[in-house]
């Protein structure tokens, strides 16, 4: 079963081609991967629209690591 | 201060005594009947008397709900005959009647439907400083109502006579979709421009791709003034497939920057037709264009009464037939008679191209994008049939450019987004590619492009002929 982990995944892949991050729970920062301010706010977008949240500034300085994104999401959403 | 003469009207008398020399050639086609011009005067004398009956004469604001009709046609003919200012309003006016009806100060109402026209007094004594002062010149009127950026309507207030004085030189008279609507500065320019030449309106009951085509094919039209998003709708539709065409001699689009890939499309279905882009504000009128190639987007605009020049990237105008003013806003004129469109506009060799309003520009992190430019890209992409891309506040960047868009065959939209931002990554740079593509069936999809197009517009609701 597709994970809400897998499903971030997936969001940042799409956002950031053709660049192919190495995605691990040990990255620090999207930024150290390769990701632009650009891919990052696609990535967040789809986050709002996909699990329909609303992501505000302050948020996004919590929200730098596909980790601090999977702990935010699964907050709201719950674990799936 | 009684009203003056025909004699003192030339523009006005000139367009009734052409009219009249008609005779029985045709003048409009509905489904429902066909009037020549001589029945066409008749219809308009019957409606003299029953305006005059119910308390209408010059200087009085008349509004009138319906759509263009021969009825509508021969009550507008008749108020212009008795000096009154019209209003002429659609159904989609009902919910904001009273706000149009006190702005305007319409003092008598006609509604038209099934069972005929019926008239309703409004008890409103127009008391506008603006009409005051026009209804001591005694010319006829017209009021149309344009959208702010605030969503408020403005009331637009023309001296027709003013207006009809840009007919005046004959020109070859077309067999003519009325599809802009009655309501709008456009529509009424196209009636007149009809009218005037000895052209023959042909009324369309629906603004639906097919119902168009039908009118098109049934009345053997001519000249269609439509928009690039009624073009697209008629290539996503596949209505042009099915009717007989061939008649369109000319297309007149204009309203909204014209995607190039509808442009390139619309010319391989209808070769035969002349396609012209207009350029026309409710404020200031229609002016002539003209482009050296008719598959090119750059045009000369202008005209007899017309003055252009472009300030800051940005198109001003001065026109001889511009409106008397705005009956509920400050006049956007300056004192030179010049006024700045807000339309965005590129230069070469004594031409211009324009590239959208002001206002739509998304500022994506300082760097500028123009939807027009990235909607041409989508709408090159497999099985996408219509694109409108705007900006939406986001903290990080400023503004982010996001994409709405429809398809012709079903595609789960994980897979279109992916698709379709590689396709733009190809062609645009970075900061241009929609950041994210949401999908509409085409009917709403037009519904949604209208409401953000208008939200952008801070001048003006250009409409053209």
């Amino acid at each position: 079963m597709e994970t809400i982990r897998d499903q971030i995944i997936e969001i940042i892949r799409v956002a950031s081609k053709p660049r192919k991050p190495d995605l691990s729970d040990e990255t620090k920062s999207l930024f150290d991967v390769g990701l632009d301010s650009l891919d990052y706010a696609s990535t967040i977008m789809e986050l709002e629209e996909k699990y329909n949240l609303q992501i505000v500034e302050e948020d996004m300085d919590k929200l730098v690591s596909l980790k601090d994104m999977v702990t935010f999401v699964e907050a709201r959403v719950g674990k799936s | 201060m009684p009203a003056p003469s025909l004699v003192e009207m030339p523009a006005l008398s000139g367009f009734l005594a052409r009219m009249a020399a008609r005779g029985a050639a045709p003048a409009v086609i509905s489904s429902a009947s066909e009037l020549s011009y001589a029945d066409l005067l008749r219809a308009s004398d019957q409606w003299i008397d029953r305006l005059q009956e119910n308390g209408v004469g010059a200087g009085t604001v008349c509004g009138y709900i319906g759509q263009f009709s021969p009825e509508t046609i021969a009550l507008f003919v008749a108020l212009m005959q008795l000096r009154a200012i019209a209003v002429p309003l659609t159904q989609n006016a009902e919910p904001d009647l009273g706000r149009f009806a006190e702005i305007a100060g319409i003092e008598r109402l006609i509604r038209f439907d099934r069972e005929g026209p019926t008239f309703s007094d409004f008890g409103i004594t127009a008391r506008n400083p603006l009409i005051e002062d026009f209804r001591r010149i005694g010319h006829p009127g017209l009021v149309v109502f344009t959208s702010g950026s605030t969503g408020s309507p403005k009331g637009i207030l023309h001296d027709l006579e003013r207006v009809l004085g840009k007919f005046a030189n004959e020109r070859p008279g077309w067999r003519t979709v009325l599809f802009l609507m009655m309501d709008h500065f456009g529509g009424v320019n196209t009636l007149l421009s009809m009218l005037a030449n000895g052209g023959v309106a042909i009324c369309v009951e629906q603004h639906s791709p097919e119902k168009v085509c039908r009118a098109i094919q049934q009345g053997r039209a001519e000249l269609l003034p439509t928009t690039p998003t009624f073009l697209n709708m008629i290539l996503a539709s596949g209505a042009w497939r099915h009717h007989e065409l061939s008649s369109l001699r000319l297309i007149t689009y204009g309203t909204e920057p014209m995607p190039e890939t509808t442009l390139r499309r619309i010319r391989e279905v209808l070769p035969q037709a002349e396609l012209k882009q207009t350029y026309g504000l409710s404020e200031l009128g229609v002016l002539h264009s003209q482009s050296p190639d008719p598959g090119s987007l750059w045009l000369r605009i202008g005209g007899k009464g017309f003055e252009t020049r472009v300030v800051e990237g940005m198109l001003h105008i001065r026109s001889a037939s511009s409106m008397v003013g705005y009956l509920n806003a400050p006049n956007p004129i300056d004192a030179d008679g010049w006024m700045n469109t807000g339309d965005l506009v590129e230069q070469k060799d004594g031409l211009i191209r324009f590239v959208g309003r002001a206002s739509e520009v998304i500022n994506v992190g300082g760097q500028k994008v123009f939807p027009m430019e990235v909607e041409s890209v989508l709408l090159e992409a497999r099985n996408v049939t219509e694109a409108t891309v705007f900006g939406v506040r986001h903290p990080l960047l400023g503004q982010a450019v996001r994409a709405l868009v429809s398809v012709a065959e079903p595609e789960t939209e994980a897979a279109l987004a992916e698709r379709l931002k590689d396709h733009c990554r190809a062609r645009l740079a970075k900061y241009k590619v929609p950041l994210r593509f949401d999908v509409a069936e085409l009917e709403a999809h037009v519904s949604e492009r209208a409401k953000k197009r208008r939200v952008g517009i801070e001048t003006a609701g250009r409409q053209e002929a």
